[in-house]
């Protein structure tokens, strides 16, 4: 079915009237124009609405003293009582702080090692290298926490860990770096590096392979280095991917998983290895609360979104990438 | 055209909201056609539905089940039940496992008054005696489900598993001991000489100094066996409340007392001297496993755990794992000398009925209940048919407490079999139950490991603190309310008396500085210890 | 926002130069370079350049190999030898148990055929939503784009718990049903978001341009411009989801009742979990000897639940390295 052509911006063909362009208007002429489109995305919407909206208004839980008989809307409404426990208690701004600290540093740590292992698989030429290195790194991703956590203690204890025992090899002391509250934090990142990195270069090497060959031919000819290929194609090519991908995790940053900090935690390093989900963790098995779930689950919406806000628009500002 | 779109989408979205809401409000009669709705973990080696046993009693009680199934993840498992309950759509009957999850205290008492669980005291007068008889042999058990309003709403677990009664032991290498000419310590300078004779004297013979006299893991904390030098410890662990006492009917912390700081004072100059393993506080079970089992010499001097295997394999190819024994408790410096005791009773739920079962699959869940507390119920259900999971004692068998009558001898376990409901259908396992079973006499095999606990903790049995002294946490019934405020203060106070702890022993803080332990006093009220130790009082004081 | 990919004017000019090479009909997509067969010598700070690559890719390499020798070589070898720290990158006194116990299980044949089913569908109908509602928001003329993006990004935010989505799947009657495992959780925000990003910065507004010059309807642009162009992205999303969808085991607890649609990993945790109890019934020689069979257990599970992974990528792959797409835009 062949559409009319309509060339210009639909604003200008009516340049005779006065400038009013309702929204009523433009949407009924982006409708004609793309209804095949919005037809599209009908489904995924009503998708969106039934899966995710729906349960939201039944979050109006954080708000109510919940019990199973009088279900969601009978329960009686106690009002902010909830968000008054968290407050109050006195561990709750270390808490914030732990959970924070740990995830921005996971998020900012876990940025530019998948880009330059995607870039340096982008300029080896031996396939069956490529092949295996982009094989290896990817498997960690599947390893179960538990496994992970268990192997890295392991790892690190003294005397009997593989670090252990390297240290009595060469005649030197032992070190406890579990016992280190502040080591805690190294630990946690770099499991995780070692779990996603080879995961998250796979985005990278999509964006990569979708970069015009041409572009680099070119850039051949205009003699350029292997560096500023990378600084004048492969970044920019990296770039919108790189920035969304910062900015969705800086709207995920509270929504930190509690298994492997729990796992990693011992009474030495307490001061920072306890977060908000390890403590609700805690708390639950002494008082199941789903008010209280649901009510932190707000608070760490709430900062999210903030956050998301402001490096999102800085984002725009700078590099000119945004998530709209 | 716009506008009508949107009025499309809002009316789509209320008739969904308004149908999801009346699911979740009218909690559904019981309309399952007469099968009993059951909820329980189901393991890997064979669904509910098929197991034997509970084919078999389907046909002895008439009862035909639906199994509604949850995992034996500890970690998720509760969630499955708190949905089914917030859902609504929640079974006729609960049959739990404790160290999965079950029912709490406070969730007992709010369920029941809800009328979410149904009162079961009259059902079990009138349909069921052998539970009642037990009741009448254990008395605790039948206070620890009791509610203060007088029902029972939920039924426990009843497990008097011996040696986990005194969960945290000395166990230490005898054959060293025998080599260096020691004798077994009783006192804690004398436990510290042993110690130095473990670092310095190389009793494994290869000329190395690589001996480590002293080890634990951060799951159980060695404060469990030498704090009981100076002043009683309750039980600890990662989990648990912080250590508190009676102190002539008034609740204290035991972790703020002058006993206390002693206690601490000497494990921190043991562990400054290296004799213990400062690494105690950091490494998980596979860590001390790998001391124990050290590739080449033998290493480990000693740990204080619940038992040797946690730290050394079975049936050693060089026999290690026979070197190790029990030490009983050491005395300190002004003559104490006691042993962390835990209580059998588990504060936990069970077993429920719920106001979605009719009168009919009430009373026959009750006798399927008072049938698994009979000797041969219960040997059925936890364990399995005769013949493939025990065969009756012979003369001559021994029982694990040689005072008594042997009863029957326990088979070796098959991972495959799907015959037994075991830890979902474990609710009588008294004390007499479990120590007339027949093990074999050779203590230090795999079959004969129990019997080789049995002994151990015989040593401790005499240490026993008197009940004065001890804090009831098991008999508490805080309501959903309480529960709430005491589940933030006694995680914080928990964490912090854990964290405290570990460091004035790793020498992270002076213990000696009047200072230190001054701020760590503070820090304690800080936290609301006051209100804790207060609202604690209250609920003790409310079992009178 | 045009990519910044297509910036340089000077190539813009070459492009329209060599014009005349285009081949038409069929191969309209495809051009062939007209710098093809020229050989320009590598300088040599570019030989070291290439030296550091590969030095660097041999580091990542070992960093994430040597741990999972560790893993492979425990699971084949003696819980004694592993726990002593014999086992190092080679199996120890060699055992296949670990893996006969698993595999011989028959729920966990059952569990992997139902991952598998729930892997392959799952990622159709993930692929298929992801790119039905990430294509139109990436159209900038698209009236309502940032209110719908807004929207979507919004829900990656706030969610309702797992309660309300509990209620929800219960009142649509998908409990203990495969639909339960394939619909609650199909479109990911992230996925949606990386297409978006894709779409708008790898189809420059030439494309839809020339498009709609030629009469061609918006699906038929989707069907037969856009969609071969994003061959890498629809790998990587789907790739993303069939792992999301193979890893996971929260859904299926909650959902499922009937053991026959269990997936795999469903499977393999129980199995593992129910071995490792320290507190659990029966005598100490029950415990111990179930124990054992955790410690057997904990490695090989892993192994079984990763190599299926490991075998798919590859194939999944070739989509996403250079040397597929010869893209050229204008046609």
């Amino acid at each position: 079915m062949k559409l009319s052509v309509e060339q210009a911006p639909p604003v200008e063909a009516v340049s005779e009237q006065p400038r009013r362009v309702t929204n009523r208007v433009r949407f009924a002429r982006s409708l004609r124009r793309y209804w095949q489109l919005y037809l599209l995305l009908l489904l995924p919407i009503v998708w969106f609405i039934v899966f995710r909206y729906v349960p939201m208004a039944n979050a109006v839980i954080a708000f109510k003293n919940y019990n199973p008989i009088d279900g969601v809307w009978g329960s009686p409404w106690v009002g902010f009582d909830n968000f008054e426990r968290l407050f109050r208690n006195p561990v709750f701004p270390r808490l914030v702080g732990n959970t924070f600290i740990l995830a921005a540093y996971t998020l900012i740590a876990s940025l530019p090692l998948p880009i330059i292992l995607a870039l340096a698989l982008n300029e080896v030429r031996l396939r069956f290298f490529k092949r295996t290195v982009q094989l290896v790194t990817y498997a960690p991703y599947f390893i179960s926490t538990v496994v992970v956590v268990s192997m890295t203690i392991l790892l690190l204890s003294p005397r009997v860990g593989l670090l252990g025992r390297t240290l009595s090899f060469f005649g030197a002391g032992q070190i406890d770096l579990l016992a280190d509250a502040d080591f805690f934090r190294h630990i946690y990142v770099a499991t995780d590096l070692w779990t996603t990195t080879g995961y998250s270069a796979v985005i990278y090497l999509a964006a990569l392979s979708s970069v015009d060959v041409s572009l680099y031919e070119a850039a051949k000819i205009d003699g350029a280095s292997r560096l500023q290929k990378i600084r004048h194609v492969d970044l920019p090519a990296l770039m919108p991917t790189a920035t969304i991908i910062l900015i969705l995790g800086v709207g995920n940053i509270m929504a930190i998983g509690f298994e492997k900090a729990f796992l990693l935690q011992n009474p030495l390093n307490l001061s920072t290895s306890e977060i908000i989900p390890t403590y609700v963790y805690k708390t639950g098995i002494l008082n199941a609360n789903f008010s209280l779930g649901a009510t932190i689950g707000l608070f760490n919406a709430v900062i999210s979104l903030v956050l998301l806000l402001v490096v999102n628009s800085v984002s725009k500002r700078v590099t000119g990438n945004g998530l709209w | 055209m716009k506008h009508s779109m949107i009025r499309g989408v809002a009316a789509v979205g209320a008739v969904l909201a308004m149908t999801v809401a009346m699911a979740a409000c009218t909690p559904a009669a019981d309309d399952d056609n007469g099968k009993l709705v059951a909820f329980g973990p189901q393991g890997d080696n064979g669904s509910l539905k098929d197991n034997l046993f509970t084919q078999e009693v389907e046909k002895k009680f008439d009862i035909d089940f639906d199994w509604q199934t949850t995992t034996y993840d500890g970690s998720v498992a509760g969630e499955k039940r708190q949905v089914s309950l917030a859902s609504g759509d929640y079974p006729d009957a609960y049959f739990l496992v404790p160290w999965v999850d079950a029912f709490s205290r406070s969730e007992i008492l709010k369920y029941g008054q809800q009328g979410v669980l149904v009162p079961l005291d009259d059902l079990i007068d009138e349909y069921a005696p052998n539970l009642k008889e037990r009741f009448e042999e254990k008395p605790d058990w039948k206070q620890s489900v009791t509610a203060p309003d007088g029902h029972i709403y939920a039924i426990t677990q009843w497990s008097e598993c011996f040696h986990c009664s005194f969960p945290s032991k000395l166990w230490m290498n005898t054959t060293w001991l025998d080599k260096l000419g020691l004798k077994a310590p009783t006192t804690t300078e004398e436990l510290r000489n042993v110690l130095r004779a473990f670092k310095d004297d190389d009793p494994n013979g290869n000329g190395q100094a690589d001996e480590v006299p002293l080890s634990a893991s951060a799951s159980e904390p060695i404060m469990n066996f030498f704090m009981n030098a100076f002043t009683y410890a309750p039980v600890g662990g990662p989990t648990s409340p912080p250590p508190m006492v009676m102190d002539g009917g008034k609740v204290t912390l035991a972790a703020t007392s002058d006993a206390w700081r002693e206690g601490l004072k000497y494990l921190e100059s043991l562990a400054s001297e290296g004799l213990l393993d400062k690494a105690s506080f950091t490494q998980n079970g596979d860590a001390l496993k790998a001391l124990g089992d050290n590739a080449g010499a033998e290493i480990l001097g000693s740990a204080a755990v619940l038992h040797p295997y946690e730290f050394v394999t079975a049936d050693s190819p060089d026999g290690r794992d026979t070197h190790y024994d029990a030490i009983a408790p050491v005395a300190g410096p002004d003559g104490t000398q006691l042993a962390t005791w835990k209580s059998p009773v588990n504060p936990l739920g069970m077993f429920a009925l719920t106001n979605k079962s009719t009168e009919d699959e009430r009373v026959k869940a009750i006798k399927l209940i008072d049938y698994i507390v009979t000797d041969d119920g219960t040997k059925r259900a936890a364990m399995g048919p005769e013949g493939e999971a025990w065969v009756p004692a012979e003369p001559g068998d021994v029982a694990l407490d040689p005072e008594l009558d042997p009863t029957f001898r326990p088979l070796t376990y098959d991972e495959t079999s799907n015959a037994a409901w075991r830890s979902m259908g474990q609710y009588w396992d008294s004390l007499e139950f479990r120590n007339s079973q027949v093990f074999p006499e050779e203590i230090y095999t795999t079959d004969g490991y129990e019997r080789r606990l049995l002994q151990a903790t015989q040593l401790y049995e005499p240490y026993q603190p008197d009940e004065s002294i001890l804090f009831p946490a098991e008999k508490l019934w805080p309501d959903d309310e309480t529960s709430a405020e005491l589940a933030d203060l006694q995680t914080n106070i928990a964490n912090y008396v854990t964290q405290a702890q570990a460091e004035f022993v790793t020498g992270q803080r002076d213990i000696d500085d009047d200072g230190a332990w001054q701020s760590y006093l503070s820090d304690l009220d800080g936290l609301g210890l006051t209100q804790y130790l207060q609202m604690e009082q209250d609920l003790y004081d409310a079992l009178k | 926002m045009v990519s910044t990919v297509i910036k340089n004017e000077a190539f813009l000019a070459e492009e329209a130069a060599t014009a005349a090479v285009v081949v038409p009909g069929r191969n309209r997509n495809r051009r062939r370079s007209p710098y093809l067969g020229v050989k320009v010598k590598e300088t040599k700070t570019d030989r070291a350049f290439v030296i550091v690559a590969y030095v660097l890719l041999g580091i990542f390499l070992l960093v994430v190999l040597l741990p999972l020798l560790n893993i492979v070589a425990s699971s084949l070898s003696s819980p004694r030898a592993v726990s002593s720290g014999q086992v190092l990158f080679w199996p120890v006194d060699i055992t296949l148990r670990g893996y006969a116990e698993a595999l011989g299980n028959p729920a966990i044949v059952r569990g992997f055929a139902n991952s598998v089913f729930y892997t392959v569908v799952g990622t159709l109908i993930s692929v298929a939503g992801t790119v039905a509602i990430a294509y139109p928001l990436s159209r900038q003329n698209l009236f309502g784009r940032k209110v719908l993006t807004g929207g979507v990004v919004f829900t990656m935010l706030f969610s309702g718990g797992v309660i309300p989505m509990y209620l929800v799947v219960q009142s649509l009657g998908m409990l203990d049903t495969r639909w339960s495992m394939l619909l609650p959780n199909a479109i990911g925000v992230w996925q949606v978001i990386i297409a978006m990003v894709f779409f708008r910065s790898s189809i420059p507004d030439e494309v839809y341009e020339a498009a709609q010059l030629d009469g061609a309807s918006e699906l038929r642009i989707l069907w037969t411009i856009v969609l071969p162009l994003a061959k890498p992205l629809i790998a990587v999303i789907a790739l993303m989801y069939a792992i999301m969808q193979w890893n996971s085991y929260f859904d299926a607890l909650m959902y499922l009742r009937n053991a026959d649609l269990q997936p795999l990993q469903l499977v393999l945790r129980g199995l593992l979990i129910l071995n490792d109890t320290g507190a659990g019934g029966g005598n100490v020689t029950e415990q111990l000897r179930r124990r054992e069979l955790a410690d057997l257990l904990k490695y090989s599970t892993v192994v079984i639940a990763t190599v299926p992974m490991l075998v798919v990528y590859p194939f999944v792959a070739k989509y996403f390295n250079k040397g597929i797409m010869v893209g050229a835009v204008k046609g």
